[in-house]
């Protein structure tokens, strides 16, 4: 199956600024594809070269087969949801929808009944003769939405279509999208900073750093195993243990850091024996212990420093070292107290070892973040 | 009305501010006693005037509607309220058209496009009179410009006459007045969200579709008041016209000649009255006709 | 992989489109450029040129005699004077007059304000030259013609809607909670002035005084049926040089009328927003 979306070691460069360094990517016809990055990393670059708003400085596009890379934005035949909805502000709703029929000369009866078809499928029928002020910001999206869709173009790219928008309005408006594609069967590319909203709405994740695909993979993969530290670090907020390798076998290598030891997955790329590593643990992989531990599971010792009431659920805050604190939710039926010294249990399927090489700082800037 | 229209757009809205203060209103009133009283006194009370000596006999005393009747009732004088209206529209149009791509080009802060905003406002902060002396030097018969015409065209028949032409009176009123229409536009083009028109290009308009469509008409309110101005201004020209405008003789400088060369208050008068009545309908006019612009022809 | 062939990384051909955009883009502005500016090279060739005739591109010769002229012969320290006497005069009495005015209108509730602010802003609106010959005759009876308090008070009409305008815009964005503030704190109102109303409302003063300034130095059609022999301007005095024909002369003391006028202009440049421009720059 021919691939409907394709960037071939794309590069662009502001300056000295490389944006986007040998981007590789295809999408399949009817897929969605995030990409998933850290602010400034290049997302918004790549969408821009696929829509032909930028030019890159090499490689290739190719969209249903055909190399676009020199063809003008509007012969492109793409639909772009935008992260600020972008809708014509002098134009009501219903002609919002019907801009693109209009430049692609539908006459106007039938304009108008597809443009209110798009609405429909939006949701927003009745709304056609307001104008875009008039419209709350969810609803407003939603008319980005229908402009998109409303002439069938060959893909959609969405730039963080949802992060205008609330939090319930989000979760609300990512169902949409959602079904939509369902129904429509577009192919589409999402640009988003959000990993839940990657995780659940995507048939393939791309990670991105500093203009280059990490990996791309279906969402379980990227988050059951990460090919680097730094999926491991973005995807699932790990909690994360710098230290030696000491150990390493068929199965499992063993880090020790502090006095503690931890056991994780053996890869193909894992750390050797006496090499600098760091491991990430999926909290979800973390239990308080009660009993003894079984063979797969590495047992550490932790002391609760800080807790914080969730609703449904209690985080704690665990320090393991000076340097090193965890974070860990449960279930109101434990509760610990702060300054009690607990026993943790880390399951070795939610443990991942990666050496601590020349990309050292991989895994100590977003570390911050886990360990805050 | 056209002075509403003006005063909104630059007061940005009405700045109510619900305070309510001591004194109430008589104090109110009391704090806008000096403005009224002075406008009264000096605009308000020298129309009056005006009116007055325009509907006086040349012997003094009753009153009539003779140099009303007169300036009807000339083709010359219309010819001239023609002229004036029509220096002031062409102006604005030519102004428009200059402002337009300008804009479009110092929106992308292209290099150096400080000297040029800076360039903009040049003509705004030097007396008219300046302004023309140096255009009627360099569009003089033996002016740099037609020195370099006549080596560019060599077919060419002699010197262009400009100075002192209609042509020439255009070129100056532009030079001269342009500027308002120019900051006014650009200020407008830049607060058009360039994803706005990136979306008209997804959606498959070719870049003059997207400029007529969407860039033209978001541009428009600030296009329409800054040329207000500029159609304002040119209507008004006095000193530039005066020195440059040679047997052209736009509305202003017809009333200072019949006035103070002549001593034909009566008919200076007059004459300064329709003035008055010809600016207000046109701006009103104006307004009117160009407040829902473009809009809707989004094809 | 698609079936198009792809070298990887290739370089991508350059587009016509820019390069010929670019092309006409750079033109346009460097015609505009020229345009704008050849008046004031041609203005200051002008003022130093001697022998500059029959097609010549530039003057046989230079000259610093059209300053000499302008300065002795013409009186141009005099005429200047009185240019800033009447623009200093003209800034006192449209801020005395308008600033309370645009208190009233910012802070205060004021019925009929749309009506009173049409009114205050007519005489932007219809040229000066409809109520010039009225005011001229009034003048003569009131015996305010050359004098540099008449004058100014012409000047008025046009610097005080700008004045009630920009000051009245400024007084209503003033924060009520730091005004407030001030007088929880127990200032009086005279403290509360000095120290938070005045800081506050400076920008907006700036731009009145500096607008005003201009308003009246470049001031024509109101000067001329005001002026006499004691209070010819710079600006009525360019019009009878270049009305006597002599437009070197003329040219030098446009040269001197250019240095406030640029100065100004980069002391104003940061002010000049288009709601500010609306006020008018200059007379109409
Ligand atoms: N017009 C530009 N000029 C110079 N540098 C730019 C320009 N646009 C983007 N960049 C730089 O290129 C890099 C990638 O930017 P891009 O907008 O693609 O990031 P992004 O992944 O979309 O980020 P975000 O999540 O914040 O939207 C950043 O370092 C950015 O600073
Ligand atoms: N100027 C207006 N004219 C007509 N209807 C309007 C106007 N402004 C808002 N509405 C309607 O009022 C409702 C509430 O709008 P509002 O913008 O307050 O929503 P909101 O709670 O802010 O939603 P969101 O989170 O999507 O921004 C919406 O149905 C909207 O379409
Ligand atoms: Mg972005
Ligand atoms: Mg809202």
């Amino acid at each position: 199956m021919g691939a409907m979306i394709e960037l071939v070691d794309v590069v662009k460069r502001y300056g000295d600024v490389v944006a986007c360094n040998r981007l590789n990517l295809a999408v399949d016809q009817g897929e969605l594809v995030t990409l998933l990055g850290a602010s400034g990393c290049g997302k918004t670059t790549a969408l821009r070269c696929i829509t032909g708003s930028l030019r890159p400085d090499g490689g290739r596009i190719i969209i249903d087969g055909r190399d676009v890379t020199d063809v003008p934005t509007h012969k492109r035949n793409i639909g772009v949801v935008f992260q600020n909805f972008a809708l014509f502000p002098h134009l009501t709703v219903v002609d919002n929808v019907g801009y693109p029929l209009r430049v692609r000369g539908v006459r106007s009866a039938e304009r108008r009944e597809r443009a209110i078809e798009a609405l429909r499928l939006v949701r927003l029928d009745g709304l056609g003769g307001r104008f875009p002020r008039e419209l709350s910001g969810g609803q407003q999206q939603r008319v980005g939405l229908a402009r998109a869709i409303v002439y069938e173009p060959t893909v959609i790219l969405f730039d963080e279509p949802l992060s205008n928008l609330d939090a319930k309005l989000r979760l609300e408006m990512r169902e949409e999208i959602a079904s939509l594609k369902d129904r429509l069967g577009f192919t589409s590319i999402y640009v988003t900073h959000d990993q839940e909203e990657a995780l659940s709405l995507s048939d393939r994740i791309a990670v991105m750093k500093d203009g280059v695909v990490h990996q791309v993979g279906r969402p379980t993969e990227i988050y059951g195993a990460p090919k680097t530290a730094f999926v491991a670090e973005f995807l699932g907020n790990p909690n994360r243990l710098t230290g030696v390798c000491v150990e390493r076998t068929e199965d499992q290598v063993v880090v020790e850091a502090d006095g503690q030891r931890i056991a994780a997955i053996a890869e193909s790329d894992t750390p050797k024996v006496g090499e600098r590593a760091v491991v990430y643990v999926r909290p979800e992989s973390v239990r308080i212990r009660n009993g003894t531990a079984s063979a797969d599971e590495s047992t550490l010792r932790a002391t609760v420093v800080r807790s914080a009431f969730l609703g449904d659920s209690t985080e704690y805050i665990l320090s393991l070292s000076d340097s090193v604190s965890w974070h860990l939710r449960l279930e109101h039926t434990t509760r610990l107290t702060v300054g009690e010294a607990v026993d943790l249990s880390a399951l070795r399927a939610g443990c991942r070892a990666f050496a601590l090489g020349e990309s050292a700082d991989d895994g100590t800037h977003r570390g911050a973040s886990a360990e805050a | 009305m056209a002075v509403q229209f003006l005063r909104r757009l630059r007061s940005g809205g009405p700045g109510t501010s619900s305070a309510r203060h001591p004194g109430g209103r008589a104090v109110t009133a009391a704090l806008l006693v000096p403005a009224i009283a002075f406008l009264a006194l000096f605009f308000f009370y020298p129309i009056l005037i005006t009116f007055g000596t325009s509907i006086t006999p040349a012997n003094g005393t009753g009153v009539t509607l003779e140099e009303y009747l007169t300036i009807l009732s000339s083709p010359k004088d219309w010819g001239v309220i023609a002229l004036t209206l029509g220096l002031a529209v062409g102006t604005t149009v030519i102004s428009v058209l200059l402002a337009v791509p300008l804009a479009l080009i110092l929106r992308r802060r292209i290099r150096g496009h400080r000297a040029l905003r800076l360039l903009v406002l040049a003509p705004l902060m030097i007396l008219a009179l300046v302004s023309a002396l140096g255009l009627l030097i360099l569009w003089d018969r033996n002016g740099w410009l037609n020195l370099l015409f006549s080596r560019l065209l060599p077919f060419s028949d002699g010197p262009l006459q400009i100075d002192y032409t209609i042509p020439g009176l255009l070129i100056f009123y532009t030079w001269l007045y342009s500027p308002f229409t120019i900051l006014t536009t650009l200020s407008a083009v830049e607060g058009i969200d360039p994803n706005v028109e990136e979306a008209a290009r997804v959606s498959g308009a070719a870049p003059w579709r997207v400029f007529r469509s969407v860039t033209l008409p978001l541009a428009w309110p600030g296009i329409r008041a800054g040329s207000v101005l500029t159609f304002l201004l040119a209507f008004g020209a006095f000193s530039v016209p005066l020195i440059a405008g040679g047997n052209h003789r736009p509305l202003p400088v017809l009333i200072y000649t019949e006035a103070a060369v002549f001593q034909n208050f009566e008919r200076g008068s007059a004459l300064a009255m329709v003035m008055a009545v010809v600016a207000l309908a046109a701006i009103a006019l104006y307004t009117r006709f160009s407040s829902k612009p473009v809009r809707g022809s989004a094809g | 992989m698609t079936a198009v062939a792809v070298a990887a990384g290739a370089r991508i051909r350059p587009r016509v489109g820019p390069g010929l955009s670019r092309l006409i883009t750079y033109t346009f502005l460097l015609a505009f450029v020229l345009y704008v500016l050849s008046p004031f090279l041609a203005i200051l060739v002008t003022s130093i040129a001697q022998d500059w005739f029959g097609g010549r591109i530039l003057p046989g010769s230079l000259t610093l005699r059209w300053f000499d002229w302008a300065f002795n012969v013409t009186n141009l320290p005099g005429v200047m004077a009185n240019s800033f006497i009447i623009a200093g005069l003209t800034i006192a009495i449209s801020l005395v007059i308008g600033i309370p005015t645009a208190w009233a209108l910012g802070r205060r509730h004021v019925r009929a304000r749309n009506v009173l602010m049409t009114l205050i802003l007519l005489p932007k609106t219809v040229p000066p030259i409809t109520f010039a010959l009225g005011l001229s005759r009034e003048f003569y009876s009131f015996d305010l013609v050359d004098t540099h308090l008449g004058v100014a008070l012409a000047h008025t009409t046009l610097a005080l809607p700008f004045v009630v305008l920009i000051m009245s815009a400024t007084f209503a964005g003033l924060d009520e909670r730091v005004l407030e503030a001030g007088r929880v704190c127990g200032g009086n109102w005279f403290r509360n002035l000095v120290h938070l109303v005045l800081p506050m409302a400076m920008p907006g003063l700036m731009a009145s005084v500096l607008f005003t300034f201009v308003t009246s130095f470049n001031e024509f059609t109101l000067t001329l049926v005001t002026y006499g022999p004691d209070t010819l301007t710079l600006t009525v005095q360019t019009y009878l040089a270049i009305g006597d024909g002599f437009l070197e002369v003329a040219s030098a003391i446009s040269v001197v009328l250019l240095v406030p006028s640029v100065i100004l202009l980069l002391l104003i440049q940061r002010q000049i927003r288009p709601e500010n421009i609306l006020g008018g720059v200059k007379g109409l």
